[in-house]
């Protein structure tokens, strides 16, 4: 498939089989959890009544919270080797320092905001992240902290209650609900768009199965990176 | 060898010791059985069926062979084989002395005494227990010993027993005056007595109700005997029929009633007919008698219907797992020769607290694993739920028997049904009258019903009782019937009833009953009201409101500060206000001042005479219901039950009462309306005031028994939500405050039961930092998702319409 010429392999591999399946173990867990919460959410809220007909048909509600609760160690997990990851190994390392947040995201953001006013031609040229994918990141770290978080209150309410009697079940309740929907709405509407129904990308790439990104795609989408591969 | 001979020699002291270990051994007692005894009359005389017959016999050849023409029927010369006497028979063995000591026989009449109350809050009370205190289910107090005039007491011990006799087993106040004289032995002045224990009383022809033993003892014991028995004032030969020992034949109430009447033939006195194949040749009886089994318990225990107090015990669809498992009611509430059994703390009743909490408690078993119960894990469960939260709160969550949720005795509403002969559809024809509809009215609709009705509702509608019709005896078939039936133009205007005269089966009883069922105003919820008893005459009682067959407990906070559960009971009543304190009002006064308002407004001679008869005349009931409807107690909110609600019924009602009542028990009656949580008070210029007052305030009944499975507790299996969400029924269920807000459509008040439980702001939608934590989010929400919608478009538009400007 390397097809090795003067220009470079035509397929870059982007990303290591490690990094891939962090994110199949985050999407499979975080797309079950959304599925599940829905129903344990309107659980308790009368005018949601009939959502538990739906669950019926599933099987009861603690099958249900069974395996909201399976997926949740997946998350739980996932999130832990992530940490590991990031301090343990030399990839991981490197990845970090090149999602850390840079003035130049900022200056990418102005550019493309520009771009998008017309009152500029020029696109901004990303390195290995752009600022967009460095905001999905930090926003599932914002989120995974939280959920896994308020989601531990309720699930050991005892522990909770006797280490953090401030954060009561209903306050971890309601955090967990809002940032559930907050979570859910980024990862449907912004996420998928960027990865799936961008039109450049519709319906998708298999970027995230063989890790593989085309050249000509690399030097649209990442041309700093793809420059820095080349003169190596 | 030697090693052979210790051997030998522990071997056979082993032996020699077995014996005495067997003696060691507690002598295990197989239960006693009651051997054969002779039943006794009250005077100690053996009652022998078939002696007593010979002697009869005998007697009546006697008669005959003067040969004077003299009646030869013993009865007419008062012989008669006699009823047995629990106290003789019984006692013959047991100290019944010391037996009918404990509370279950005084409620509270060992401390009975006229001053008893006077330096309390309920100062009309006369001791700790329902011989005594003023009864807010029923309206109906047990009478002083002296009064001036008998305007001053509800009613008559003699009239107390017929009306509560049935449960109170009898013995204590029921067969002893308060100077320890036994009823029926002394001075019988009757009627004319202003003594207690003695007015209107006929003690000597009724016999005074001894306590009876096999009402508990006896598994096969008969309530409804005993029930016919004591309303026909035929005390003494209560516990012969309720034993089922023998027929009883006649009434004191009906020889009574033949004696006041000249144009009828004087009645006999009851006779006994024995049940002679219960008795063995030698006229002894031989009967299983055993400690008392759990239907025993609920033989009264167990009527929790609109006519008894609205705790529960016996509910037959979710029957408490103790039950289930064989756990006996004696077993947590053992007892002894004094009879005084292991009480829990019921919130309404005072009668014995010493004895609260003598009962074997949920800790007792469930924190040791006595006898096998499981131990109690609450894993996962917060500490602070165990410290702040009664057991029964989360395992009783749902009881399945109907419980009163308001009683309102501010007007006593008599009822006349048409025809008793059930079932049939009808309606409430000026809110008191029930009348049946024609079966060509309602044909077309039934009959239609019964078409498109599925092939197994078609099952339940079969007609099995032979009167031609479906049968509708199912809650769900009857509400579908009622709402079609609301479908009829001519209809809608009017209260529709089904009314079924059954066999009403309790978990230990059955009765016959006649039930009423109604739509409520919203056309999907059936309630149900029972009657014992059809009254021929307008019957007085208070209305029961919020009668359903399933309910949940109502959780508010006990005087420690722990939440307990409650039937809570919501009252509407008129008192006499004396300083500080509300003295409740009979229901009887209200009845007679009505009665003497109705009487007034209508001068005509012979009307005043049918209202003074109290016949339910079509006449009267017109009367009656014309003078309520003017500003008196009209029927504002329609359901079909009349209210004492707007400011100038109660003024007018206020006045009426001030009339009537004026000079009778109060020097000056100065009335006021307890209406829920507020208490109404007119002015005699007819102004009216509302205020807060701690008298005005629920009955909270106790619920501790229909423990649910482990699984259907509240909570069960981690959810949490089922409490903590923002409209759990935990925190936000409705309680009803008042049955009536005071304008002219009336509408029930209802609270949070977080208000109940003195959490003003348990919702969690209204906690500070919760409604900061939600407004931040919602914020950090809209803005993020609005830049990167903003974003998304703003990418679309360049690669694709926006693409010619690059």
């Amino acid at each position: 498939m390397e097809n090795r010429n003067s220009k470079g392999p035509e397929y870059i591999q982007r990303f290591s089989l490690n990094f891939r399946i962090q994110h199949i173990v985050l999407f499979v867990s975080t797309i079950t959890l959304i599925i599940t919460g829905i129903p344990l959410w309107c659980l308790g809220r009368p005018e949601y009544a009939w959502s538990q007909s739906v669950v019926q048909a599933f099987g009861t509600v603690a099958t249900i919270r069974w395996i909201h609760r399976v997926a949740a160690v997946g998350l739980i997990a996932v999130s832990f080797y992530h940490i590991l990851y990031l301090i343990y190994s030399r990839e991981g390392r490197r990845e970090f320092i090149e999602l850390l947040p840079m003035p130049k995201d900022f200056v990418d953001v102005t550019i493309k905001s520009l771009y998008f006013l017309g009152l500029t031609k020029n696109q901004p040229r990303f390195g290995r992240y752009s600022y967009f994918e460095k905001f999905d990141y930090w926003a599932v770290y914002w989120g995974c902290v939280i959920m896994i978080g308020t989601g531990l209150v309720m699930w050991f309410p005892d522990i909770a209650a006797k280490y953090i009697p401030w954060l009561s079940y209903e306050l971890a309740a309601e955090i967990h609900a809002d940032e559930a929907i907050l979570a859910a709405l980024a990862l449907f509407v912004w996420h998928f768009y960027n990865v799936h129904f961008n039109p450049s990308r519709f319906p998708g790439s298999g970027l995230w199965w063989h890790g593989r990104m085309t050249r000509e795609q690399m030097m649209k989408e990442h041309p700093l990176e793809y420059e820095k591969l080349v003169r190596k | 060898m030697n090693q052979m001979r210790i051997s030998l020699g522990l071997a056979i002291a082993a032996l020699l010791l077995i014996p005495s270990w067997i003696q060691a051994q507690p002598k295990r007692q197989a239960p006693r059985a009651c051997p054969p005894f002779y039943l006794r009359d009250s005077m100690g005389n053996e009652i022998n069926p078939f002696k007593w017959e010979q002697e009869l016999e005998d007697w009546k050849k006697m008669m005959g062979d003067f040969g004077d023409g003299a009646p030869t029927d013993p009865a007419v010369y008062g012989m008669s084989i006699p009823p047995y006497s629990p106290k003789r028979t019984c006692g013959e063995c047991h100290n019944y002395n010391k037996i009918t000591a404990g509370y279950h026989f005084r409620m509270g009449s060992d401390v009975l005494h006229d001053d008893y109350g006077a330096n309390k809050d309920d100062p009309w009370s006369i001791s700790d227990g329902i011989c005594g205190k003023f009864s807010r289910m029923y309206f109906l107090q047990f009478p002083r010993k002296h009064f001036a005039n008998p305007n001053q007491i509800d009613m008559g011990l003699y009239t107390w027993t017929s009306r509560c006799g049935t449960c109170h087993p009898g013995g204590g106040p029921l067969e002893f005056d308060r100077n320890g004289h036994r009823l029926d032995d002394y001075d019988p002045r009757g009627a004319e007595s202003s003594d207690g224990d003695y007015y209107g009383a006929h003690w000597d022809l009724s016999g005074a109700l001894e306590a009876d033993c096999l009402f508990c003892h006896l598994e096969t014991y008969s309530y409804q005997e005993r029930y016919e028995q004591i309303q026909a004032l035929n005390f003494r030969w209560a516990p012969t029929a309720g034993a089922v020992l023998g027929k009883v034949n006649g009434s004191i109430a009906a020889y009574l009633g033949s004696l006041e009447d000249p144009q009828v033939e004087t009645l006999p006195l009851p006779t006994v007919e024995y049940n002679k194949s219960l008795f063995l040749p030698d006229g002894r009886v031989h009967l299983p008698i055993k400690r008392p089994s759990d239907r025993n318990c609920l033989l009264c225990h167990d009527l929790s219907f609109t006519e008894k107090h609205g705790t529960t015990f016996g509910d037959t669809y979710s029957v408490d797992v103790h039950s289930k498992r064989g756990i006996r009611c004696i077993d947590c509430h053992p007892g002894g020769l004094h009879h005084n059994f292991a009480k829990g703390n019921s919130h309404e009743l005072s009668v014995r607290d010493d004895l609260d909490g003598t009962a074997h408690t949920c800790e007792k078993c469930h924190t040791v694993g006595h006898l096998g119960a499981p131990k109690m894990v609450h894993k996962g469960l917060p500490p602070i739920h165990l410290e702040k939260i009664g057991c029964e709160v989360c395992h009783v969550p749902t009881l399945q028997v109907a419980a009163i949720g308001m009683v309102d005795a501010s007007l006593g509403r008599p009822i006349t049904i048409i025809s008793s002969e059930g079932p049939w559809f009808g309606y409430r024809e000026e809110e008191t009258t029930l009348v049946p509809l024609r079966w060509a009215e309602i044909r077309d609709v039934i009959e239609k019903l019964v078409e498109e009705a599925s092939e197994s509702e078609k099952e339940g509608l079969k007609d099995a009782n032979g009167d031609g019709l479906p049968d509708f005896d199912t809650e769900e078939e009857i509400l579908k019937a009622l709402q079609a039936l609301y479908q009829i133009k001519e209809f809608q205007e009017r209260q529709l009833i089904y009314m079924i005269k059954t066999k009403v089966q309790t978990f230990a009883t059955a009765f016959e009953a006649f039930l009423v069922y109604e739509l409520q105003p919203n056309h999907t919820t059936l309630t149900y009201e029972v009657f014992r008893d059809i009254p021929e005459a307008p019957k007085w009682r208070p209305k029961y409101g919020e009668v359903v067959a399933e309910w949940r407990p109502v959780y508010a906070t006990d005087e420690s500060g722990k939440i307990r559960a409650y039937n809570n009971q919501t009252a509407v009543w008129w008192g006499h206000k004396e300083g500080d304190i509300i003295v409740p009002l009979f229901l009887r006064e209200i009845s007679e001042s009505v009665d003497a308002a109705v009487a007034e407004a209508n001068p005509k001679d012979d009307d005043k005479e049918i209202i003074r008869l109290h016949k339910p005349q079509d006449k009267y009931m017109k009367f009656y219901n014309d003078f309520l409807d003017k500003d008196f107690a009209k029927d504002h909110d329609g359901d079909g039950k009349r209210e004492i609600n707007t400011e100038t019924e109660i003024a007018n009602f206020s006045a009426l009462l001030r009339k009537h009542l004026a000079g009778k028990r109060f020097e000056k009656l100065n009335p006021v309306l307890v209406s829920g949580s507020k208490v109404y008070e007119a002015a005699e210029d007819g102004t009216v005031k509302s205020y807060e007052h701690p008298q005005a305030k629920p009955v909270l009944w106790s619920v501790s028994h229909n423990v649910a499975p482990r699984g259907e507790s509240l909570g069960a299996g981690d959810r949490c939500e089922e409490c903590h969400s923002p409209d759990s029924y935990f925190f936000f269920g409705k309680v009803l405050l008042d049955p009536y807000s005071p304008d002219a459509d009336p509408k029930p008040v209802k609270i949070a039961m977080a208000q109940m439980m003195g959490y003003p702001d348990a919702r969690p939608d209204s906690a500070p930092v919760i409604v900061r934590t939600s407004a931040f989010f919602k914020w950090l929400t809209i803005i993020t998702m609005t830049l990167l919608v903003l974003h998304i478009i703003a990418d679309l538009f360049r690669r694709t319409v926006g693409r010619k400007g690059d």
